[in-house]
């Protein structure tokens, strides 16, 4: 851990004690962070999203926390199989019949295959093999074929555009809006929706974009909205639709996706997916062997930690 | 014993509801007991909770920063003690006196058992109309209320003038329920309960009739969901006072959170007239009903319960109070 880490950790921290906190009560609150660590091994930043200021300490150890979280990774996702998920070649060979695009790895391909793979869809996504948040994924189109250089890209992944369900473009229609679907043991535990900010090709928090609590059996956006700086949305910043109540389509599909391909590596237990949600059925964009946590917690406020632990017990 | 002109209840009471409400909570959190019994203790002494304030806001699940965002019982019958005026409760307490004041915001016929008691104007009121809604005139939460049938009253050698002297209660004409609120449930009125201090719209719920049940009540089995003040959508599930959480109507399978409420710039509209009409009472609770012709006040409640606007998101609305002092 590095000092410009914590300096930022603590940064952000002393800025969200202004937003969220009282006066009266901010001195207090750096002393409540500690002990919530020591605890419940919760980061700085979990201490806001899960509201753990006005929580009492038995609703706190429901949460899946920073700490929580790492102990689930190192004990259900085995390191020697976590490499499906991190590198997106492996992940598009092993899950290809949920994958629902094509695509093509540009190391192995020749530049013909690759020029008449663009050119049958016109326009391709690329993505670099190694690389989270979205970072570093470009638009290709048939006509920037000639000046593309594919001997400097290839740690890149083309992948065919994925037309979303026009209800899911509706919300968004510059981002593919994907389902967060955590599941572990095989079972869903909870669903989040993430909806990318206007004009973002993305879908993450980290591009002003939006994420909804999903209710797991019905698939309708049963709560308000939440955004990066935990501001709280009726309507989409964006295209200004109604987001509560918003139901997705093709919704069983979605978990049977979800948990069918849960079962492809049994060796990794703890898994966050990405699904998006095509006119035919669901797209599974990628996997992730360390899940994000806090988004299919921080929304709606429920704890997830305890249906977790029921299901270790197994 | 007395408690600012309210009757406390007894101890055993209050047990047996703890323990009811403690049986209610889901198996899988094994909370102890005693603990819980303790905590409601203390959260009675400290912040005045009753049991239901302590289960429906999750106070359980908080600590003391969390607990002081609501507002409870105890600081709801201060500030009624302190701001609303006697002559004020009995105007919304008594329905008829009620209905009078809030003439210009009712467009339906009634008869009572003070204004309009003519046996004329029963007679008029039973020529118009084939059923009729009857309320008691001091009763709350919903009990008694139920709807004749003029007809078959008739059959029986009564009229409803007798009928209604013989209840005390008063008569009134069914509303017709707005198209889009029939869609959520057509077989009672689905009132929305608006809370205002001094006129200003503090929180909105939209409450629903379950099972068949002629009114909307919580304590009938009514569910009920937090509306966000400025738009009129439901924010929320729904719950119900056994602490259920509802997605989708458990008779008609409307989805619930989402649901927009009809002409809700009118609601807010009339809210803040009708606060005008009566500025002795300070924290009004009303309960609106969206007509086929508008939004109607169907009654009044000088010290509406809170756990409406709170309980679904879980909520508080305590700042309000301290805002206004």
């Amino acid at each position: 851990m590095n000092t410009q880490f914590l300096v930022d950790n603590i940064k952000r921290f002393s800025d969200n004690t202004k937003n969220h906190i009282e006066k009266e009560n901010r001195s207090i609150a750096w002393l409540s962070e500690l002990y919530c660590f020591f605890r419940h091994g919760c980061s700085p930043d979990d201490y806001f999203r899960y509201e753990f200021y006005k929580k009492s300490d038995y609703e706190r150890s429901r949460f899946i926390t920073y700490r929580r979280s790492q102990r689930l990774i190192k004990q259900y996702n085995n390191p020697e199989f976590t490499k499906f998920f991190q590198e997106k070649q492996l992940f598009n060979t092993k899950f290809n019949e949920f994958l629902g695009r094509e695509w093509i790895d540009c190391s192995k391909a020749s530049g013909d295959d690759f020029a008449s793979f663009v050119h049958r869809h016109g326009c391709i996504l690329m993505k670099p093999l190694r690389g989270g948040q979205g970072k570093g994924i470009f638009k290709l189109s048939d006509k920037d074929i000639r000046t593309f250089e594919l001997e400097r890209h290839k740690d890149f992944l083309a992948e065919q555009i994925i037309v979303q369900h026009p209800k899911m473009a509706l919300l968004n229609s510059s981002s593919v809006n994907t389902i967060r679907v955590l599941t572990f043991k095989g079972k869903v535990i909870a669903c989040a929706l993430r909806i990318g900010g206007e004009g973002a090709i993305v879908d993450n928090l980290h591009s002003n974009g939006v994420c909804a609590h999903l209710d797991v059996k019905k698939g309708i956006i049963d709560n308000l909205c939440i955004n990066n700086k935990l501001e709280k949305f009726l309507y989409h910043p964006g295209s200004h639709i109604q987001l509560v109540g918003f139901q997705v389509p093709n919704w069983d599909k979605v978990i049977q996706t979800a948990k069918a391909a849960a079962r492809v590596v049994p060796e990794v237990q703890y898994i966050g997916w990405d699904i998006a949600v095509t006119e035919n059925g669901t797209a599974l964009i990628e996997g992730n062997h360390d899940p994000g946590h806090d988004v299919v917690q921080m929304i709606a406020q429920t704890g997830l930690y305890r249906d977790i632990q029921k299901l270790e017990r197994l | 014993m007395k408690y600012f002109g309210h009757d406390l209840p007894s101890l055993n009471h209050i047990k047996n509801r703890v323990n009811e409400y403690i049986n209610l909570l889901p198996e899988e959190d094994n909370i102890s007991k005693a603990w819980l019994a303790f905590d409601y203790v203390r959260s009675f002494l400290l912040y005045g909770c009753g049991a239901m304030d302590y289960f429906l806001y999750g106070f359980y699940d908080l600590n003391s920063h969390g607990k002081k965002k609501f507002l409870t019982v105890k600081q709801r019958v201060l500030y009624d003690y302190k701001k609303n005026t006697p002559k004020g409760v009995d105007t919304v307490l008594n329905k008829e006196k009620a209905l009078v004041r809030f003439a210009p915001f009712i467009n339906r016929e009634w008869c009572g058992q003070q204004y309009h008691n003519s046996e004329k104007e029963y007679e008029l009121f039973e020529q118009k109309h084939d059923e009729a809604i009857v309320k008691p005139i001091g009763a709350m939460g919903g009990s008694g209320v139920h709807i004749v049938n003029i007809s078959a009253l008739r059959k029986n050698d009564k009229t409803l003038y007798q009928y209604c002297k013989e209840n005390k209660m008063l008569v009134e004409e069914i509303i017709r329920q707005h198209e889009k609120m029939n869609l959520m449930y057509a077989e009672c009125i689905n009132t929305i309960r608006v809370v205002t201090v001094d006129g200003d719209c503090i929180g909105a719920c939209l409450r629903i009739g379950t099972g068949g049940s002629e009114i909307d009540n919580a304590h009938a089995g009514g569910i009920f969901a937090e509306v966000d003040k400025v738009t009129g959508i439901v924010i929320s599930k729904a719950m119900n006072y056994k602490m259920q959480r509802f997605i989708k109507h458990p008779d008609t399978a409307t989805i619930i959170p989402g649901f927009e409420i009809p002409e809700w710039d009118k609601v807010l509209f009339l809210v803040n007239e009708a606060s005008k009409l009566i500025p002795e009472v300070s924290l009004v609770g009303w309960d609106i009903a969206i007509s086929a012709d508008g939004p109607t006040i169907v009654e009044v409640n000088h010290m509406p319960g809170m756990e409406l606007i709170q309980a679904p998101n879980r909520h508080g609305v305590r700042y309000w109070m301290n805002k206004k002092g």
